[in-house]
């Protein structure tokens, strides 16, 4: 555990050492700020659901231009393989770098906690919901970046890396929008794979075990993919 | 690495995915049996409500629930089983075993004609296959059964209102209505003509809507001129319209002292629209010989809020426009207002002509009484009295001067003392002399006095929709029927029926709600320069106010991002200058 934590804390200031993490996190918050807040006063509500909303369909290219690098660069530099023949496993290194992802997604949600707070300030916040979203928000997020790490850990072209999980996470996202165009004994399965399906009752303010098991599900598969296809390299 | 070495790390590496992928599948399949949820909203809008819990604790034989559902319904009906199941798993749970829950999904013909047996009926949706749009039947409703009763809810729209739907006719099937009166005679009725009255006889006070909303209460027509039956758990007198005599008043104070829950809506004031335009006339009906003797009054006038609602006013052009209209109050509510059962989950209500009510110390120094104020008007409001009042819309009301807040309405609670048990009855009134009561109310009773009862007429309230069992959220509906509970004593489905409340709106700043209250003043005194004036400070506090709005839409577009960026400048900068200053 103390070898995943060297590593994620070292990927998590590998970020901030970069332009990466500021030009990402700088462009989300300025996207966001200008999409939530232009139709805010029309509203007229003291909600803050279209921000997650809107933050869940931001994640789409966030996620994957955090994730994107991670062990595609680490690849096409050839620093996988000095990293692997350090006294680590491969399934620390995946979880290391997980974790410095999911480090930097905690902190991107932590600079819009201003929001709910100015929210707050102008009327009556309901904070249950607006701190379940944000559980439902590093819940997804964390689904986003373990399908990244996955991707990542594919090819050694970042680019490659991006769109590859930019596309799963489009698909996992959307798919429930597509239910009516689907056999009915197929839709309720896809709808249940939907992320949307489990995101929206936490985001309203709902904590089921079941959406979070199935978060977690999503995460610790795609991790298992990602460790077994950084594994296949010394069998393949 | 050998091939027969790279098969095996290969097949390894597939049985190690498969695993996790199966211990994933299973714990999520797990994971819908074995589940628990938290509702973490302020009102607890999507959990079972303590009602429900209740009830279903209560039950005292088997009920079974039977929720159909076919296996291919299109969206965003595939949603609503889900739903319906987890919330009767909720029931289930909460009636320790004696509620039974079968889900079926009717694909045998045998299965269809059970559903139709039970009341459910098939529906026509749509989905879109092949190109194109088709119809598809099927079934989405409940069938409960308890004892020899059976009902259904025949097909399942939408699932908001549903929880209420179900504890409805669950307190339906489980137990006795619970029996309260409204006071009749006392109300001047529409003109009918013979063969309306033979289809549909009028009933006391214009109370037709209210009652449709009450299936689980057994509503009875009370003639007060004899003794008011003890059975009746709670006696509503609705906006009367003629004066009530001594012995009807000791009839009603009567019925108090044996435990009886008394509702008085209304009653300084009748309001007659001719061609359309409203107007009222002081009325004394006499209540208030009984309900002074409670520490309460109903005074004269009509209460005109400046915090109001609104009303259509023709123009000359002939068409109607939007008008704020003062005699109906819009009365908000403090925190602790809003814990009492009668403002459950209720941000504001309009109160229609309502009169202001006046307080005495007779139950002052009394321990066993508790007295809560539930409504106020604002400090903006002010009273129209006179022997006729005129109430139709207009552009200008006249003000003679902000005189509020004006207490509106309160609630009673204890055990009252008889206001007539130590009175004389007039000297010759034989009825009256014969009527005893005891001196203090037998047990804890709910006494309920609001200015106005227009809000629980049919010309105030929305008509049900047929086959519908949701009562409209927020508002006059839901506010009549929390009363009746409470006076009821029937707290079920309070919790219940104000559910879908919106997000609450943002707070209009107290200086443009002061600047606009000046400006209304200034126009009712003619004051040209005070008016001026004072659309120059509205005009300043909407500047203040707009300013503000662009400070928090830009700060938090602007701000957070750019010390983010700030952050990484800074940080840039001392790693280029520690690296300056390394030296090997």
């Amino acid at each position: 555990m103390n070898r995943t934590l060297t590593i994620a804390k070292r990927e998590f200031r590998g970020y901030f050492n970069g332009p990466v993490a500021y030009i990402v996190v700088c462009l989300f918050l300025l996207v966001m700020g200008m999409f939530f807040w232009s139709p805010f006063f029309i509203a007229n509500r003291a909600t803050v659901r279209g921000m997650f909303d809107l933050m869940a369909f931001l994640l789409l290219p966030t996620a994957p231009a955090l994730t994107m690098g991670l062990l595609a660069e680490e690849k096409r530099t050839g620093t996988i393989e000095i990293l692997l023949t350090m006294p680590v496993r491969d399934t620390e290194v995946i979880l290391g770098k997980y974790l410095a992802a999911f480090g930097l997604l905690a902190v991107l949600m932590l600079c819009t906690l201003a929001y709910p707070l100015s929210v707050s300030s102008l009327g009556h916040l309901d904070w249950g919901p607006a701190l379940s979203g944000y559980g439902a928000l590093l819940l997804e997020g964390g689904a986003m970046l373990a399908i990244g790490v996955l991707a990542s850990s594919w090819t050694d072209n970042q680019l490659v890396a991006f769109f590859t999980s930019a596309v799963i996470c489009f698909a996992f996202l959307f798919m429930s929008r597509f239910l009516l165009f689907l056999p009915p004994g197929v839709a309720s399965i896809v709808e249940w794979l939907s992320f949307d399906y489990h995101f929206d009752d936490m985001a309203r303010g709902v904590i089921d075990t079941r959406n979070v098991i199935y978060f977690l599900s999503v995460i610790g598969f795609s991790l298992a993919l990602a460790f077994r296809s950084l594994e296949s390299r010394r069998w393949s | 690495m050998s091939k027969k070495q790279q098969a095996r790390a290969a097949s390894e590496s597939a049985a190690f995915l498969l695993i996790v992928g199966g211990i994933l599948v299973l714990c999520n399949v797990l994971g819908l049996f074995f589940y628990a949820r938290t509702d973490t909203t302020e009102k607890e809008q999507y959990s079972l409500s303590k009602g429900s819990l209740r009830l279903a604790g209560a039950l005292k034989d088997r009920m079974e629930i039977v929720g159909y559902f076919s296996a291919d319904l299109p969206p965003p009906y595939n949603a609503t089983e889900r739903y319906v199941r987890d919330l009767l798993t909720e029931y289930k749970e909460a009636s320790h075993g004696k509620i039974s829950v079968r889900i079926v999904h009717p694909v045998k013909d045998e299965d269809k004609q059970k559903a139709e047996a039970d009341g459910v009926v098939k529906v026509q949706d749509q989905k879109f296959e092949s190109d194109s749009f088709t119809a598809v039947e099927g079934y989405r409703g409940l069938s409960i059964k308890y004892l020899a009763d059976s009902r259904a809810i025949s097909h399942i729209e939408s699932t908001d209102g549903l929880e209420y739907q179900l504890t409805q006719l669950i307190k339906e099937m489980s137990g006795e209505k619970v029996k309260i009166g409204i006071v009749s005679g006392h109300n001047i009725e529409p003109q009918q003509n013979p063969m309306q009255m033979m289809q549909q006889p009028p009933h006391g006070s214009h109370t037709q809507t209210i009652r449709a909303y009450l299936p689980t209460y057994d509503v009875q027509d009370v003639d007060v001129t004899k003794e008011i039956p003890k059975d009746l758990k709670a006696l509503l007198i609705v906006q009367p319209e003629t004066a009530f005599t001594e012995t009807e008043l000791r009839y009603i104070d009567q019925y108090v002292m044996h435990g009886g829950s008394l509702g008085v809506f209304g009653g300084a004031i009748k309001v007659e629209a001719s061609q359309g335009m409203p107007s009222g006339t002081a009325f004394s009906p006499g209540l208030n010989k009984l309900l002074e003797k409670w520490g309460v009054k109903i005074k004269n006038g009509i209460v005109a809020d400046a915090q109001c609602g609104r009303a259509r006013m023709p123009t000359s052009l002939g068409m109607a426009i939007q008008v704020p209209y003062p005699p109906v109050p819009i009365v908000t509510f403090q925190d602790y207002q809003r814990r009492h059962p009668v403002l459950f989950r209720l941000d504001q209500i309009g109160l229609p002509y309502v009169s202001p009510l006046g307080f005495n110390d007779a139950l002052k120094a009394d321990k066993d009484v508790k007295r809560v104020i539930l409504a106020q008007s604002t400090k903006q409001a002010w009273i129209m009295d006179g022997a006729t009042i005129d109430l139709k819309s207009r552009d200008r009301w006249e003000v003679p001067g902000y005189q509020g807040p004006f207490a509106l309405g309160v609630a009673i609670e204890g055990q009252l003392p008889s206001a007539f048990a130590k009175a004389e009855a007039p000297s010759g009134d034989a009825a009256a002399a014969s009527i005893k009561a005891p001196a203090r109310a037998e047990k804890p009773v709910h006494v309920l006095v609001f200015g106005s009862g227009f809000s629980m007429r049919d010309e105030f309230l929305p008509a049900q929709q047929p086959g519908a069992h949701e009562v409209p959220a927020g508002g006059g509906a839901a506010f009549a029927l929390n009363a009746i509970d409470w006076l009821a004593q029937d707290s079920d489905l309070i919790a219940i029926r104000a559910k879908n409340v919106e997000d609450p709106a943002l707070r209009v700043p107290s200086n443009v709600k002061e600047a606009e209250n000046t400006i209304r003043q200034a126009v009712q005194e003619q004051d040209e320069s005070k008016a001026q004036k004072a659309l120059e400070d509205r005009k300043a506090a909407v500047v203040v106010w707009e300013q503000k709005k662009s400070m928090y839409k830009w700060g938090n577009t602007l701000l957070v991002p750019f010390a983010f960026a700030m952050f990484g400048v800074v940080r840039w900068r001392v790693r280029s200058a520690r690296r300056k200053n390394l030296k090997l």
